[in-house]
């Protein structure tokens, strides 16, 4: 007999059990996918869509990211398995088997097409199934392992939760939930390059070609910049394209600016060699803030002007 | 290689049924968070009779709305005359269901005299719109409200499909939220005609 692992073995209670496969869907991701889709419904709608069409939206949406993020898990066991900071990833523990995984993604993506076809419409069935694939094949399959700009074409996937958001309400897509993904897709980088430069050893072990991993702290830091000022420029530009008031545009206004001098300050500081680890780990958590804070402006510029 | 391989038959019979356990399990899922949301928020996407609207008893207007022809409409659309306005849009998925209904109502005599007039809400073009009217045997007048404003502003419409009854003094006087039923339209008829 080979030695198998020998976590697989001992029972588990069903709650433990509950908890492994909950871990598989990165609930954390999903959170910050759905508080970008809200807002962006009631921009669409230009008030509060009907409570149905809203959680049918939001339950569609977060099946399809758990399912795209246990078929990650589930590609990237191996290296899960490296990396410190995912080392208890419920496939690398053996909470749950690696073919379970694969059987519940496919089970959370049918549940998410069928909700989002029959409950909301078929375009944003088919917006939720692309990213699904987008997240999984050309991300994680494709790009991860290979690219130091994984992580830039990768986020595409986490920006599509607005179109599929703005979708539901108009049944089309237009240049403002465009925008927003724009906004999504360019704040991805430095937001996750923030994180990366704290796990770089992680991320080194594994051989994921993550941007701190290949390029210098400069570089990196740099780079962080550039597309804090772009994302701070977009992020501008929703005001006159949604029609929004200066309720948005303050708000952008002084968020961007946050953002960019943490950004700045992380750069100047990499510019003689201080490595800011903390400055880092500021910048990431901050960046949660900023999208969400941005976000919710939105929809509050909407909905104190009909109300 | 293992002795255990030689006593398996590697022979393909097509896919296995096993595929079917996910497809089950991810439709049931589905279906009972379908219903269970549906039902839970029911207040809201509302079924029957006596939906409690602000809008009830008021004066029914309408921005001035091109129909699919382009020509200028305005409420009344015939003054003196009860009317249905079915708000609809072609990416809706309940206004497929409902708008053939509400179709099979009108044809089959059942309007004594009341008129129907459909709105396509937020629709992509007049072209789709026309199509999804035709497609449902929908042959009453339809008006074209490009981004779905003038039915948010004038009809607080928050979600597809809306049903509104407007008597022939022009007020309104029964709103049903969610796919209106034959039963629903029926009763509709004789409050307003």
């Amino acid at each position: 007999m080979v030695p198998v692992t020998v976590a697989t073995m001992h029972p588990r209670s069903p709650l433990a059990t509950v908890k492994a496969y909950v871990a598989l869907t990165k609930p954390r991701i999903i959170e910050l996918l759905l508080v970008s889709t809200v807002p962006t419904m009631v921009v669409a709608r230009n008030g509060w869509p009907s409570l149905r069409l809203l959680i049918l939206t939001l339950v569609g949406g977060t099946l399809a990211a758990g399912g795209a993020n246990t078929f990650n898990m589930y590609l990237d066991r191996d290296i899960d398995a490296i990396m410190e900071r995912t080392k208890n990833r419920p496939l690398v523990t053996g909470a749950v088997s690696p073919t379970e995984a694969l059987i519940f993604g496919v089970c959370l993506e049918i549940a998410a097409f069928l909700v989002l076809g029959i409950g909301v419409n078929l375009i944003s069935a088919w917006l939720g199934l692309a990213a699904t694939a987008f997240y999984v094949v050309i991300y994680t399959m494709w790009l991860k392992r290979r690219s130091k700009q994984n992580i830039v074409i990768g986020g595409a996937a986490g920006a599509v939760p607005v179109l599929i958001g703005w979708t539901a309400i108009t049944g089309h897509l237009a240049w403002t939930p465009v925008l927003l993904f724009a906004i999504i897709f360019i704040w991805t980088p430095p937001h996750f390059w923030a994180l990366a430069v704290r796990y770089r050893d992680d991320y080194e072990a594994a051989n994921v070609p993550m941007m701190p991993v290949v390029a210098s702290l400069k570089r990196t830091t740099t780079e962080i910049l550039v597309y804090s000022v772009i994302m701070w420029a977009l992020s501008m530009l929703v005001g006159p394209v949604a029609s929004l008031s200066w309720v948005y545009g303050i708000s952008a206004l002084i968020l961007g600016t946050w953002f960019n001098w943490g950004a700045f300050q992380l750069w100047r500081r990499a510019q003689v060699d201080q490595a800011d680890v903390a400055g880092a780990m500021k910048l990431f958590h901050f960046s949660i803030t900023y999208l969400t804070v941005l976000f919710v402006m939105m929809a509050v510029d909407v909905l104190i002007r009909h109300h | 290689m293992s002795s255990s391989a030689t006593t398996k038959t590697p022979r393909w019979r097509g896919p296995s049924p096993m595929f079917l356990i996910p497809l089950g399990i991810g439709a049931a899922m589905a279906f009972s968070l379908i219903f269970g949301v549906s039902y839970l928020t029911r207040p809201v996407t509302g079924s029957t009779t006596t939906m409690p609207s602000a809008l009830v008893g008021q004066t029914a207007r309408l921005s001035t709305l091109p129909d699919l022809s382009g020509a200028s409409v305005t409420l009344p659309y015939k003054k003196g005359t009860p009317t249905i306005l079915v708000f609809f849009a072609s990416w809706c998925a309940p206004c497929k269901a409902e708008l053939p209904r509400v179709a099979r109502f009108s044809s089959s005599g059942n309007l004594h005299g009341v008129e129907v007039v459909g709105i396509a809400s937020n629709d992509s073009s007049v072209s789709t719109a026309r199509d999804f009217a035709r497609t449902a045997n929908f042959t009453a007048p339809v008006l074209f409200d490009a981004d779905g404003t003038a039915s948010s502003s004038d009809f607080n419409i928050v979600g597809l499909p809306d049903t509104i009854a407007i008597d022939a003094d022009g007020i309104i006087r029964q709103v049903v939220v969610g796919p209106v039923t034959t039963a629903e339209l029926s009763a509709m008829v004789s409050l307003i005609k």
